[in-house]
């Protein structure tokens, strides 16, 4: 009899212990497309005399003005080390319509000039809306992994918004990571140097925000 | 006997293992804020060097105080008081031998930058020029801080009605900006951002 009620107490707790939900961790990730503000072109000159910069910029104005599209333009001062003067000039347009009709035309002057793209502030709760959708990819993962494991979700356990420190984290290679973190800070460098240019495409920023989710999964 | 106590001991385990399970839910939120500083002044470097008599350029030789003489002259037509200027240090001469001074110009009035560009004098030359931004406070980092948390809180909340639950008690804060922003670098652009981050970890019910 004592011995059939340990049989049975070790078989309950094996039973008990078997229930137990497993977590799940999935990483939700949601992508969004941030647009510019404005749209433009900074471009420097290099001059000795304030007089040849302020000509410069009343003939860019004049020019601007003959496009007939909205525009703002900008002048900065800045200096070389030696003390010239270096005018840099931004202009900038509100539509990539404006845009496009200002690249063709400073491309037909043969005006060498860098794109600049100016955006709005990150609005931190417009963030809202892109975690509750990140959320819901993570939903839509765990439930085809649950699926093919023959479980079924429970409950979600616990939701991390911090997911920088885990982007291209490999538990077994720990030091990869910072030769990959490394690389991505080589390439982000290469990529400076070597870009030809922006154009309209490149103005629209992809981005991507991820959050990390732990979801309880028990037998179907 | 043995076997009572043995069936006994490992029940005792057994809820004991089961009820060091954590049964806590928690959601952890990283809270930002923003805030955009506007520069108080805006410090221009420049050099002032005696002149050399020059028939080509048609420049006669004046003395460094006369050309500092001039500079004022101009300044003060553009509405900028010689109070505004710091002297800096004497350079050495150059291969020629002309005798340089560095100066500090402080503009508190940013409609005057323009003017001071303007000016075009044999013997002045502008080095750089750059806004200067005030220390931030800690009264600033401190609403920083509670615009982060409170960010962190509405994002959380949003999170949970998602999943049917509701945002309980503080559990963790990690402040990852705490000192982050008492300096703001001199810069090109009149004004400067400073962002500040706390992850915060809620009870999930």
């Amino acid at each position: 009899m004592k011995r059939l009620t340990l049989i049975l107490l070790i078989s309950l707790e094996c039973q008990v212990i078997m229930a137990q939900p497993i977590t799940l961790r999935v990483l939700g990730i949601t992508e969004y497309t941030s647009h510019p503000l404005k749209y433009g072109y900074e471009l420097r000159y290099n001059k000795n005399k304030q007089a040849d910069i302020d000509l410069v910029f009343s003939e860019l104005s004049y020019f601007l003005d003959s496009l007939e599209i909205r525009h703002e333009i900008v002048r900065i001062p800045v200096h070389n080390s030696d003390g010239a003067n270096k005018a840099l000039i931004q202009i900038h347009t509100f539509s990539v319509l404006d845009y496009t009709t200002l690249t063709n035309r400073t491309a037909n002057i043969g005006m060498l000039a860098t794109p600049k793209f100016t955006y709005a502030p990150t609005d931190f709760e417009a963030q809202d809306a892109l975690a509750i959708a990140a959320l819901q990819d993570a939903r839509k993962q765990a439930e085809r992994i649950a699926l093919v494991m023959g479980k079924k979700i429970r409950d979600v356990r616990y939701i991390d918004d911090e997911v920088d420190r885990f982007w291209f984290y490999l538990k077994d290679l720990p030091s990869l990571r910072c030769r990959l973190d490394r690389a991505n800070a080589w390439l982000d460098v290469l990529e400076t140097i070597f870009a030809t240019g922006e154009n309209e495409e490149d103005a629209e920023r992809q981005s991507k925000y991820a959050i990390w989710v732990g979801f309880e999964l028990v037998n179907n | 006997m043995k076997t009572p106590l043995f069936a006994f001991l490992l029940l005792l385990t057994g809820i004991s293992a089961l009820h060091g399970q954590s049964d806590d839910r928690f959601i952890r939120i990283v809270g930002n804020a923003s805030k955009t500083f506007t520069a108080f002044r805006y410090k221009a470097d420049f050099t002032v060097s005696e002149l050399k008599e020059n028939e080509q350029r048609k420049i006669k030789a004046a003395s460094i105080h006369e050309v500092y003489a001039r500079l004022i002259d101009s300044l003060a037509a553009r509405g900028i008081p010689e109070e505004s200027i710091t002297y800096l240090e004497g350079l050495p001469g150059n291969a020629t031998g002309v005798k340089q001074n560095k100066y500090s110009l402080a503009l508190f009035d940013f409609n005057k930058i323009p003017a001071l560009h303007q000016i075009s004098l044999d013997g002045f030359r502008l080095q750089s020029g750059l806004y200067s931004f005030s220390p931030v406070t800690k009264e600033e980092q401190q609403e920083l801080a509670k615009q982060a948390i409170a960010d962190a809180q509405r994002k959380a909340e949003a999170l949970a009605v998602t999943i049917g639950k509701t945002v309980g008690k503080i559990l963790n804060i990690e402040d990852n900006s705490t000192g982050c922003c008492g300096d703001i670098k001199d810069d090109n652009e009149q004004t400067a951002s400073v962002t500040y981050h706390i992850n915060i970890t809620f009870r999930l019910k």
